[in-house]
C-alpha cells in the first residue's frame, strides 16, 4: 500500500526514427519546390518573397525559444509534474541555432524590402517626419546591432541551459540542479526584456508609424501557444510509438491545460489591444487594424476563431485533453492558427510599403494614407493581394517544418530522453491531475 | 425516528483506504465514509461515480453569455439606440466584458447553488454527527446496523479491527442518514 | 494515497505535526479567549474605521465640494484609493485559484486569509465610486432595470445605462468579484467550520452549527467539494484577471496620454498581484507570530511569497520602461510630455517626485530579493512590503492625477492635493479593513484545516525525512538514483 515504491524511469534513448526523417526531408524537399515556384512568380515582387521568409524563419525560431521559456518557467517554478517532459521542449531548443542564422541572414539580405525605413530615402519621404524622429532606432546600424547582440543572446544562453541538463545525465548530486536554476534566472531575464524589444525592431517596424505597448506581450505570447502545440504533438508522438512509457494521461493532461490557458490568455491580449485601439479610435494605431480589417479580412477572422475558439471549446472538459487525438488536432489548428498571427503582423505593413516605395509617383503620400483606400494604383494592388497566401507562403511554411522536425529529432536522438538524475523525476511519474 | 449505526474509526487515511479495499471485497455494503479532508481515490475505492457539477456549471454560464448579448442587443439596438462616442448601435467589443462577467457570475453562482442543493446543507440543517473527531483526525467508515444482523455485525467490526480500526463503536442516530448512494440520487 | 515527494524540496508542514495537531494548532486563536493585544489592536482599528465613516457621511452630507477635485483634476485620491484597494484584492485570487492550477502547494498556507483580505478590500474599494458619485441614494440607476424614468410603460420606456461604458464594465466587473470571491472563500470555509462546531460546546456549537449549513464530511460532500473548487478556481482565474484590466480600461479606453496604452490591462493585473502579495505579507508576518502558526506558514511559504513579489515587480518594471520607450518611440508630441516632462525627468513638473516614489518602491528596491538571504529575512521582508504597498498607492496616483494634471490645454494645467476630508476617509477605509481582518481570525480558522491536512502526508517534515531515508537505503542496495536521500537541499540552494 505505501507509496514509497513508485516507479524510477530508467535512461532511455531514442533512434531517429527512419519514418520521421524520410517525413522531414519529403517536407523540406516538397516545401522548398513550392517555395522556389513562388520566388519564380514573384521575381518582381521581393517584398513578398523576403517577408515570407522573415515570417516563416522568425516563427519557427520562436517556436523554439518559447519552448526553452517554458523549459525554464518550469525550472525556477519547482515544477515536478514535468520532468518527463522537458527533454522534448529541450530538443525542440535544438533548432535554435540555425534557424538564428538563417534569420540572421533574411534580415541582412531583406532589409531593404522588408522595411519601409530601411529604404534609401526614407526618411526624406516620410511626410509626416516620424521616421526621422525615431533615430536611431530605425536605423540599419542600430538595427543590425541589436539583431546581432539579441541572437547571439538568445543562442548562447538557450544551448547553455541545454548543455546543463544533458550533462546532469551523467553527474549526480545536486550541482547541476542548482545550476540549471540559475541559468534559467539569466536566461528569463534575457528573454524578459529582449523578447519585446527585439520584436519592437523586427515585426513592429514593418509599420513604422504604428506602435502598441501590449505589442511585445502579446506576440510572446502567440508564439507561446505554438511552441507548446508543437510539445504535444512529439509527445503524443514518441508515446503512440513506444516511447516515454511513463508519460500518461496524467501529463498529456497537463500539457492540454497550458494549451488551453494560454490560448485563452491569448485571446485576451488579442482583445485587449484591439479593443483599446478599436474605442479610442486615434487615427494613427486604427490604421493598423483597418488594414487587416478591410484588406485581410478572412485571415482576420480566421485568426481568432482558429485561435480562441478551437481550443477554447474543443479541450474544455477533462475528457478531452486526455483524448490524444483531440489534443493533436487542436494543436495542428493552433500552430497553424499562429502562423497566420505572425502573418498578419508582417506582411500587411511589408506589402503596403512595397507599393508606396515602388509607386514613385504617390510619393506624396505616405503610407497610411494609401492603405486607406488611396487609388493610386497601390490601392488596388492591395486589394488583389486580400488573401495573400499562395505557393510562396505555404512552401515555405513546409520547407522551414521540415527542417525544424529534423533538427529537433536529431537533437532528441543525441540525448536520453529521461533526465535521470533529476531530483523531481520521481514526482514526474508519480504524477496525477488529481493531487493537488 | 432512531436509527443505529455501526462507525468504525481509524485514524490515518491509508489504513481506512485497506479496509474499504477489503470489506468491498466482501460484499459488505458500506452506508458512507467520512473524513476530515478529501482523500484521494476515496471515490474509485467507494465506487462512486463522477460529479456532474461541471455539466451545471457550463449550462449556467452559456446562459450568462446569451442572457447578457441579449439585453444589450435589445436595450440597445431596439427598445432605445443611442450613438455614443461615434460607435455604432450594436457595439460588440465594447460588449464584451459584461458578456464575459455576467457568463462567470451566472456560472458560479449557479453551480454554487446546485453544489448546496445537492449536498443538502442549508442553514435550517439540524445536522447530526456519527462522532465529533470524524472532522478532526479519525476517519470513519459508517454501517446500517437496521439492515445486518448481529452476527454481521460482529463480523464486520472483526474485520475493522484487523485492518487497524482504533475505536469502534455503535452510534444511534435522532433520524436516518441517507446513504452514499442517496446522497447521490 | 499521496504522491511521491522529492525531498530535495523544503517542507511545508513543519514540527513532525500529526492530524490531532493540526486541528489543535489552527483552531486555537478561534477558541481561545481574545487576549488583551487583540482587544487593544481591535479598538484601535475600530476608532479609525468610525472616523472614516463620519469622513464619508461628512462628504455625503455636504456634498463633493469637501474635496479638493477641480475641472482638471475630476479623479484624485478617490479613484487611486479604488484601484489601490481592488489591486490589494488580487492576491487572494491568484492565491487561490491560479497556484492551484499551476500546483504550488504552498499556497495552503495563506490562501484562507488571502481571500479574506480579497473580499474586505473589494469592500473598501467599492466605497470610492458609489461615495464619489456624489448622490449615492441614487447609486441603483447604475444597474440595468426597467425603470420608470422615461415614462410610464417600463418595457418600451426605461431609460437605461451606457453598455459601451468601461464605468459600467466595472460596476459588473467588481460586483461579480465581490460575489464570486465570497462563494469561493466561504464555500472553503465550510469544512473548517464544522470542525469548530464539532469542538464546541454550548451556545458556540449552536452558531456554528448554523455557519456551517450541516456540513459532515461525507465522501459525497468532499467529492462535490473538490469538483465546486476546481470550477470555482477555473472562473476565478481569468475573472481576477478581466477585472483589473477591466479598472485598466476606466482609463485606456480614453484618448489622455498616460492612460490610453496597450500595455494597462497585463500590467495593471501584474501590478495588482505584486500589490496584493505585499499587503498578505505584511498582514500575515504579524499574524503567524501572534497566533503561533510558524510551522503552517513557514519560510518556505515566505520565501515563495517574496519570488512572486519580485517577479511581479519586475514585470510591472518593464511595463513602466515600455511606456517610456513607446512614449518617445511614438513621436507623439503629448506622450512625450506626459512621459518625460511630467513624470520621469526629474525638475521639470510638479509631480516628478511621485513618478520616482513609484520606481523606487515598486521597481529598484523588489530587486533586493533576487539575494536568497533577503528573500528569507523577515525584517527586510516586512519593511519591503510597507515600501511596495507604498509604490503601489503611488502607481496609480501617478497614472490619474499626473496624466490629468496635464491636458492638451496648457491653460487648463492644473496640480491637486487633498483636503483632510479624503485623507479621512482613505485612513478610514484601512480601518474598516483592519477590523474586518481582525474579526475573520477571531471567528474563523486563519489557514484552511483541511487543505493543511491534505498536503500533510506530502509536505511534511517528518514524511520528507522519512522519505530521504528510504531513498538512502535504496541506493545504498543499488536500486536508486544519485540523488537519494537528499533531504531539504532547496533550502540551502539558490
Amino acid at each position: 500500500m505505501s507509496h514509497h515504491h513508485s516507479v524510477r524511469p530508467a535512461l532511455e534513448t531514442y533512434d531517429f526514427s527512419p519514418g520521421v526523417k524520410k517525413l522531414s526531408l519529403v517536407l523540406m524537399v516538397v516545401g522548398a519546390i513550392l517555395f522556389a515556384l513562388g520566388v519564380f512568380t514573384n521575381l518582381d515582387f521581393p517584398a513578398r518573397i523576403w517577408t515570407t521568409l522573415l515570417h516563416n524563419s522568425y516563427y519557427f525560431l520562436a517556436i523554439g525559444m518559447t519552448a526553452m521559456f517554458y523549459v525554464t518557467a518550469q525550472t525556477i517554478g519547482y515544477s515536478g509534474w514535468v520532468v518527463l517532459v522537458s527533454r522534448i521542449p529541450e530538443a525542440m531548443g535544438g533548432s535554435i541555432p540555425v534557424m538564428a542564422v538563417i534569420f540572421g541572414l533574411t534580415l541582412i539580405f531583406g532589409v531593404e524590402h522588408i522595411y519601409e525605413w530601411a529604404k534609401p530615402g526614407a526618411i526624406e519621404h516620410d511626410l509626416t517626419g516620424l521616421i526621422g524622429k525615431k533615430q536611431p532606432f530605425l536605423s540599419k546600424g542600430f538595427f543590425f546591432v541589436a539583431s546581432a547582440i539579441y541572437l547571439v543572446l538568445w543562442v548562447v544562453l538557450t544551448q547553455w541551459v541545454r548543455k546543463n541538463s544533458y550533462d546532469h545525465d551523467n553527474d549526480e548530486g545536486l550541482s547541476r540542479y542548482f545550476t540549471a536554476k540559475k541559468l534559467s534566472m539569466l536566461f528569463l531575464f534575457v528573454w524578459a526584456i529582449t523578447s519585446s524589444t527585439a520584436i519592437w525592431h523586427w515585426f513592429m517596424s514593418i509599420d513604422p508609424h504604428w506602435f502598441s505597448t501590449l505589442y511585445g506581450w502579446y506576440t510572446f505570447c502567440s508564439a507561446f501557444v505554438a511552441g507548446l502545440a508543437m510539445t504535444c504533438l512529439i509527445v503524443i508522438h514518441l508515446r503512440s510509438n513506444g516511447y516515454l512509457k511513463y508519460i500518461t494521461d496524467e501529463h498529456i493532461h497537463d500539457l492540454g491545460k497550458w494549451m488551453f490557458a494560454f490560448s485563452v490568455a491569448w485571446t485576451y491580449l488579442w482583445f485587449s489591444q484591439f479593443m483599446l485601439i478599436w474605442y479610442a479610435n486615434i487615427p494613427e494605431e486604427t490604421g493598423y487594424f483597418y488594414d487587416r480589417f478591410n484588406n485581410y479580412q478572412v485571415l482576420f477572422f480566421a485568426n481568432f476563431v482558429i485561435n480562441f475558439l478551437f481550443p477554447f471549446l474543443l479541450l474544455m472538459t477533462a475528457r478531452a485533453k486526455r483524448n490524444f487525438r483531440l489534443v493533436s488536432f487542436v494543436a495542428v489548428m493552433v500552430l497553424i492558427g499562429h502562423w497566420i498571427d505572425y502573418y498578419l503582423l508582417a506582411f500587411p505593413g511589408a506589402i503596403k510599403n512595397s507599393h508606396y516605395m515602388t509607386s514613385g509617383a504617390g510619393g506624396d503620400h505616405h503610407s497610411m494614407l494609401t492603405m486607406a483606400g488611396g487609388g493610386h494604383g497601390a490601392g488596388e494592388a492591395v486589394q488583389i493581394f486580400n488573401f495573400g497566401i499562395g505557393f510562396l507562403e505555404i512552401g515555405a511554411a513546409i520547407m522551414f517544418l521540415g527542417l525544424f522536425l529534423f533538427l529537433t529529432f536529431s537533437a532528441l536522438a543525441k540525448h536520453s530522453l529521461v533526465p535521470v538524475n533529476h531530483p523531481f523525476l520521481r514526482e514526474s511519474a508519480d504524477h496525477s491531475t488529481h493531487s493537488l | 425516528m432512531a436509527h443505529k449505526y455501526l462507525v468504525g474509526m481509524f485514524d490515518d487515511e491509508v489504513p481506512m483506504m485497506n479496509a474499504i479495499e477489503k470489506v468491498r471485497a466482501a460484499g459488505i455494503a458500506i452506508h458512507d465514509a467520512v473524513t476530515p479532508f478529501p482523500v484521494h481515490g476515496i471515490d474509485d475505492a467507494l465506487g462512486a461515480k463522477e460529479s456532474r457539477l461541471h455539466t451545471a456549471g457550463f449550462v449556467f454560464g452559456a446562459t450568462g453569455t446569451a442572457f447578457a448579448l441579449f439585453c444589450m442587443t435589445y436595450i440597445s439596438v431596439f427598445d432605445w439606440p443611442n450613438v455614443f462616442g461615434g460607435k455604432p448601435y450594436f457595439s460588440l467589443p465594447a460588449w464584451i466584458p459584461i458578456s464575459f462577467e455576467l457568463t462567470v457570475l451566472f456560472c458560479g453562482v449557479g453551480t454554487t447553488i446546485v453544489y448546496y442543493l445537492r449536498n443538502g446543507m442549508s442553514i435550517f440543517n439540524d445536522v447530526e454527527v456519527y462522532d465529533n473527531r470524524l472532522s478532526s483526525d479519525r476517519f470513519g467508515l459508517i454501517f446500517d446496523l437496521e439492515s445486518m444482523d448481529s452476527g454481521e455485525a460482529d463480523r464486520v467490526s472483526g474485520m475493522l479491527r484487523d485492518f487497524g480500526a482504533v475505536e469502534i463503536k455503535t452510534q444511534e442516530m435522532r433520524n436516518r442518514q441517507p446513504s452514499m448512494d442517496e446522497q447521490a440520487s | 494515497m499521496s504522491a511521491y515527494t522529492s525531498p530535495v524540496r523544503e517542507p511545508l508542514v513543519t514540527g513532525s505535526k500529526t492530524y490531532t495537531d493540526i486541528s489543535n494548532d489552527i483552531c486555537k486563536p478561534v477558541e481561545d479567549r481574545p487576549s488583551l493585544m487583540f482587544m487593544i489592536a481591535l479598538i484601535i482599528s475600530a476608532s479609525v474605521a468610525v472616523m472614516g465613516v463620519v469622513c464619508i457621511l461628512y462628504t455625503i452630507w455636504m456634498g463633493i465640494g469637501t474635496w479638493n477635485l477641480h475641472r482638471t483634476i475630476g479623479w484624485g485620491w478617490d479613484i487611486t484609493n479604488f484601484v489601490w484597494w481592488i489591486g490589494i484584492g488580487h492576491a487572494g485570487t491568484l492565491i487561490s485559484a491560479i497556484l492551484l492550477l499551476f500546483r504550488q502547494k504552498w499556497r495552503t498556507g495563506v490562501n484562507r486569509s488571502a481571500e479574506a483580505m480579497t473580499i474586505f478590500a473589494v469592500m473598501c474599494a467599492g466605497l470610492f465610486p458609489l461615495i464619489h458619485m456624489g448622490r449615492i441614494w441614487d447609486a441603483m440607476f447604475i444597474f440595468p432595470y426597467p425603470n420608470s424614468r422615461a415614462g410610464d410603460d417600463l418595457l418600451v420606456n426605461s431609460l437605461w445605462p451606457n453598455f459601451t461604458s468601461p464605468l459600467l464594465w466595472d460596476v459588473f466587473a467588481i460586483s461579480t468579484y465581490f460575489t464570486i470571491s465570497i462563494l469561493f472563500w466561504y464555500t472553503g470555509l465550510v469544512p473548517d467550520l464544522a470542525l469548530i462546531r464539532d469542538r464546541a460546546t454550548g451556545w458556540r456549537r449552536k452558531i456554528y452549527k448554523v455557519v456551517s449549513f450541516g456540513w459532515t464530511g461525507t465522501a459525497r460532500q468532499w467529492q462535490r467539494f473538490e469538483s465546486l473548487s476546481l470550477i470555482l478556481a477555473g472562473l476565478s482565474t481569468p475573472l481576477v484577471l478581466s477585472v483589473h484590466s477591466i479598472v485598466s480600461f476606466d482609463f485606456a479606453t480614453s484618448v489622455i496620454p498616460g492612460w490610453h496604452t496597450t500595455i494597462l490591462p497585463p500590467y495593471f493585473v501584474a501590478g495588482a498581484v505584486f500589490s496584493g502579495f505585499a499587503m498578505v505579507l505584511t498582514l500575515m508576518l504579524i499574524a503567524r507570530s501572534v497566533l503561533g502558526l510558524k510551522d503552517y506558514i513557514t519560510m518556505a511559504h515566505i520565501e515563495s511569497m517574496n519570488k512572486v513579489i519580485l517577479l511581479t515587480g519586475s514585470i510591472v518594471g518593464i511595463a513602466y520602461t515600455t511606456e517610456l520607450f513607446m512614449a518617445w518611440y511614438s513621436g507623439n508630441l503629448y506622450e512625450v510630455h506626459q512621459f518625460f516632462e511630467s513624470r520621469a525627468a526629474f525638475g521639470s513638473g510638479p509631480y516628478n517626485w511621485a513618478y520616482w516614489m513609484m520606481m523606487g518602491c515598486n521597481v529598484i528596491s523588489p530587486q533586493i530579493f533576487w539575494f536568497k538571504w533577503a528573500r528569507r529575512n523577515i525584517a527586510i521582508t516586512f519593511i519591503m512590503s510597507i515600501f511596495i504597498n507604498i509604490g503601489m498607492w503611488f502607481e496609480r496616483f501617478v497614472i490619474i492625477v499626473i496624466s490629468l494634471s496635464r491636458d492638451f490645454m496648457p491653460a487648463s494645467w492644473a496640480t491637486y492635493s487633498p483636503t483632510w476630508v479624503e485623507i479621512g476617509i482613505f485612513v478610514g477605509t484601512m480601518g474598516i479593513f483592519m477590523t474586518l481582518f481582525l474579526i475573520f481570525i477571531k471567528v474563523a480558522p486563519v489557514v484552511a484545516i483541511a487543505e493543511v491536512k491534505s498536503i500533510l502526508k506530502s509536505q511534511g517534515d517528518q514524511y520528507l525525512a522519512a522519505q530521504a531515508e528510504e531513498d538512502k537505503r535504496e541506493r545504498e542496495l543499488g536500486t536508486g538514483g544519485s540523488l537519494s536521500g537528499a533531504f531539504h537541499r532547496d533550502k540551502d540552494g539558490i
